[in-house]
């Protein structure tokens, strides 16, 4: 008899699966690509847009002699490079602290929520809490006896130490998620249980065994969080110094400027900014390695630990100290919204709902927005992740598949590791001349662009977890493929299908330059209308929006747990299908 | 009417796990397939159900009924199978599990009445609002065999279905796995460790030697 193995061909598809893969990446990649070719032709002078066709060194020249560029440029690399530093150090060592114990287990429950809180709101939080007349100098007013706000330039300082403070707030959390994902993938606990029977303490079998694993594996978000601290600008426009300010920041300016020579020059100035980040991500690389190689001794010298109960109290300490940050800004947001007057030192405002009437009537359109382009993007992406997840999953046989479904995942972070300014402004320069600028539309797919890498990322752990038994037990009960995956894997997947979307929003709801570039000033969220207060300084405005910045993302996650509950908890929406 | 493996052969990364496999199961009968691990008893199995991986090679024919299902997709081929996780859907109750399998032209109300007596057949009558994780390894495996016989499969394929229970539950879930088989008179083939958990009467093959 022949040799048939054409019975399998019907459920594992290789082709179709590959070729939607690939479509998927590249329609994903095309607008990145896309926009980093037309900033690298911008940066030569290349910008037909504007009336630029011949390619020249003129916007090199002019971005070389700009004053204070390098201050700018090494305020970017140190704020970036220590809240980086500092964000990883917290959340190795919160992991290590709390791992196993109950606490961990309120802490992942919490992390979903903690990231999902928009930048901006939480700049503006933090903002209120250690301005010279914030919440905290007015704690501290009676101690001290301040009758005034102290002279210090304690946000916008020109050390980038509050920028600092923010990135690692905002930043911390992401890490521990990242880092606690990863954990699933070791034997931790068996590790500690080998580890502490060989009279090494709990911190140094982290430090010694489970480190050197757990580093590798968090490398690509730890290189994410290092661009976006390079790259960002809503943050750095409300805590960042002013003059000089970071280098994205001045980019920024640039490209709003009405003069075209500016916009060659934030196209070079982009340009370096993206050298300057491969640089700090090459070192930090180089970092590792030096690290491993020097630390090779000291992992098999037998010191079993002197200080390891201290480094884990310190890692608990300052994660609670940023938590109690995080929540006094929370309620610095909502107490500020609803302030009349409030003197210092006092600590007690008057209160009035002015602020709310006042933003009432323009907070229409700005919400509005934000909701349909979160709900749209979120939607897209969550689709488009369960298309890409399920297309890897079924082209795992060969060699060639498996690169195929490795290079997707790699794909997923190139919005993420690329600088925001870079290749946006590659895009706006394309969408200017297909005339595409101010639309709802090419917001929206810009939003999909860094909503579609946080959706994969948050369904691939789920995706590789999910028993395909399950899939094979649907089918041979007769049910057809498309009903098992509706019926049994989607309804397997549904919470973290529903947990990916409302990230996703959050995502969205927090995205200033895209919206802003995309936009060209016709679109305006909350976030964009947020930010464009700064300026104007007005903190009942500023508490208004950010507060409402602050309760969208939240309104995302309670529509999941509702849709959660009331589709399946009581298993009603399988009873409808069934029925 | 009958099971009948023709000439299977399957093969993987150039290594041969099953060369030739021929065999006939009677309608009621039991075929008991032992083997070392590794042997390629469970790929025999997926192959049948038609959830082998396309990274095996594999050739020859499957007939059940009469009918050539070798190139019918798993979910037209009418085949159960059991696993020994006895895996029951996490998002779905009990009676959910079981309604699941049951064919769609039955109505509501037959669905019902079908889910409550497969429920008072395996001894769990009132189950049916449960969530399956809080049911014993013994009530999990039964409500799983309720689930795959409600499909109304052509024939049963057991992947060592009682490697995770203890001894006392072994036994008797043993008993009642091979009473369902004979009352529905269907042809049923079982891969298993335990010489135990061969039925008498069966006919036992130990793939890598009786080929």
């Amino acid at each position: 008899m022949p040799a048939k193995a054409g019975h399998q061909r019907h459920h594992f598809r290789l082709d179709p699966s590959a070729i939607t893969s690939l479509m998927m990446v590249a329609l994903f990649l095309i607008p990145v690509l896309a926009g980093l070719t037309s900033v690298i032709g911008s940066a030569f002078n290349y910008l037909p847009a504007l009336g630029f066709h011949t390619f020249a060194l003129n916007p090199w020249r002019a971005l070389l002699t700009t004053a204070g560029l390098p201050h700018m440029l090494m305020l970017t690399v140190c704020s970036a490079v220590f809240s980086t530093l500092f964000s990883l150090l917290i959340a190795l060592g919160v992991v290590s602290a709390l791992w196993g114990t109950r606490q961990w287990y309120t802490l992942q429950r919490w992390l979903s929520p903690l990231m999902a809180v928009p930048h901006v709101a939480l700049a503006f939080g933090v903002m209120f809490v250690l301005m010279p007349s914030g919440l905290l100098p007015r704690l501290l007013a009676p101690a001290l006896g301040w009758q005034s706000p102290p002279p210090w330039q304690t946000v916008q300082d020109s050390y980038g130490i509050s920028l600092i403070l923010l990135l690692v707030l905002k930043e911390t959390p992401f890490l521990i998620f990242m880092t606690a994902a990863a954990t699933a993938q070791l034997p931790v606990a068996n590790t500690l249980r080998l580890g502490t029977s060989l009279g090494f303490q709990p911190a140094m079998v982290w430090l010694k065994l489970i480190w050197p694993q757990l580093y590798p594996m968090i490398r690509l978000p730890v290189y994410a969080v290092l661009a976006f601290a390079m790259s960002v600008v809503d943050v750095a426009l409300v805590l960042g110094p002013a003059n000089p300010p970071t280098f994205a920041v001045q980019i920024l300016h640039w490209i709003q400027d009405s003069d075209p020579n500016h916009s060659l020059c934030a196209a070079a100035g982009s340009v370096l900014l993206l050298l300057l980040m491969v640089m700090v991500i090459g070192c930090f690389h180089l970092t590792h390695i030096t690290a491993r190689y020097l630390t090779k001794n000291w992992l098999t010298n037998g010191q079993r630990g002197h200080f390891g109960a201290q480094w884990l109290w310190l890692a608990k300490t300052t994660w609670r100290g940023l938590l109690i940050l995080f929540f006094t800004s929370g309620g610095a947001l909502l107490t500020w919204s609803f302030v009349w007057r409030w003197r210092f030192p006092s600590l007690w405002p008057d209160w009035s709902w002015q602020s709310w009437g006042r933003a009432w009537g323009d907070l229409g359109d700005p919400i509005g927005n934000s909701l349909l382009i979160g709900v749209v993007s979120a939607l897209m992406a969550t689709v488009a992740a369960v298309l890409l997840l399920e297309s890897n999953q079924r082209q795992n046989n060969t060699a060639i598949e498996r690169q195929l479904s490795l290079m997707t995942g790699a794909a997923m972070y190139l919005p993420l590791l690329l600088p925001q300014v870079t290749f946006l402004f590659g895009v706006q320069v394309l969408l200017l001349r297909w005339q595409l600028e101010g639309q709802l539309l090419s917001v929206t797919g810009l939003h999909f662009l860094f909503v579609l890498p946080y959706c994969y990322l948050s369904l691939s752990g789920p995706w590789q977890r999910y028993d395909q038994r399950h899939s094979i037990q649907g089918l041979l009960l007769t049910q057809s493929p498309w009903r098992t995956f509706v019926l049994v894997k989607l309804g397997v997947l549904w919470q973290p299908l529903l947990a990916s979307f409302a990230l996703g929003f959050a995502v969205s709801v927090s995205q200033y330059l895209p919206t802003l570039l995309a936009g060209a000033g016709r679109i305006e969220t909350v976030t964009t209308a947020a930010v464009g207060l700064t300026s104007g300084g007005n903190r009942r405005l500023i508490g208004v929006y950010g507060l409402i910045q602050m309760i969208l993302p939240f309104l995302g996650y309670a529509l999941a747990f509702f849709l959660s509950h009331w589709t399946f908890a009581q298993g009603r929406m399988i009873r409808r299908l069934n029925s | 009417m009958s099971l009948i493996l023709s000439e299977i052969t399957i093969g993987l990364n150039g290594q041969l796990l099953v060369q030739d496999f021929s065999c006939q199961i009677e309608d009621g009968a039991v075929l008991s397939i032992v083997g070392r691990s590794g042997c390629g008893k469970s790929s025999l199995l997926n192959m049948i159900c038609g959830t082998l991986s396309s990274s095996f090679n594999c050739s020859g024919r499957i007939i059940l009924n009469d009918n050539d299902i070798t190139d019918l997709p798993p979910h037209q081929r009418r085949v159960g199978l059991q696993f020994q996780d006895h895996l029951l859907f996490p998002h779905m109750t009990v009676g959910e599990n079981l309604a699941f399998a049951l064919p769609r032209q039955y109505q509501k109300s037959d669905r019902a009445q079908w889910v409550e007596q497969a429920l008072a057949d395996c001894g769990l009558t009132g189950f049916a609002e449960r969530n399956p994780a809080h049911l014993s390894g013994g009530q999990t495996a039964r409500i799983s065999l309720m689930r795959t016989l409600l499909s109304q499969p052509k024939a049963l394929l057991l992947d060592e279905p009682f490697a995770r229970l203890d001894a006392t539950l072994r036994d008797s879930f043993r008993r009642f796995v091979f009473a369902q088989v004979d009352a529905l008179g269907i042809p049923a083939v079982i891969v298993t460790h335990d010489e135990q958990d061969i039925p008498d009467k069966s006919r036992v093959i130990e793939l890598g030697q009786a080929q």
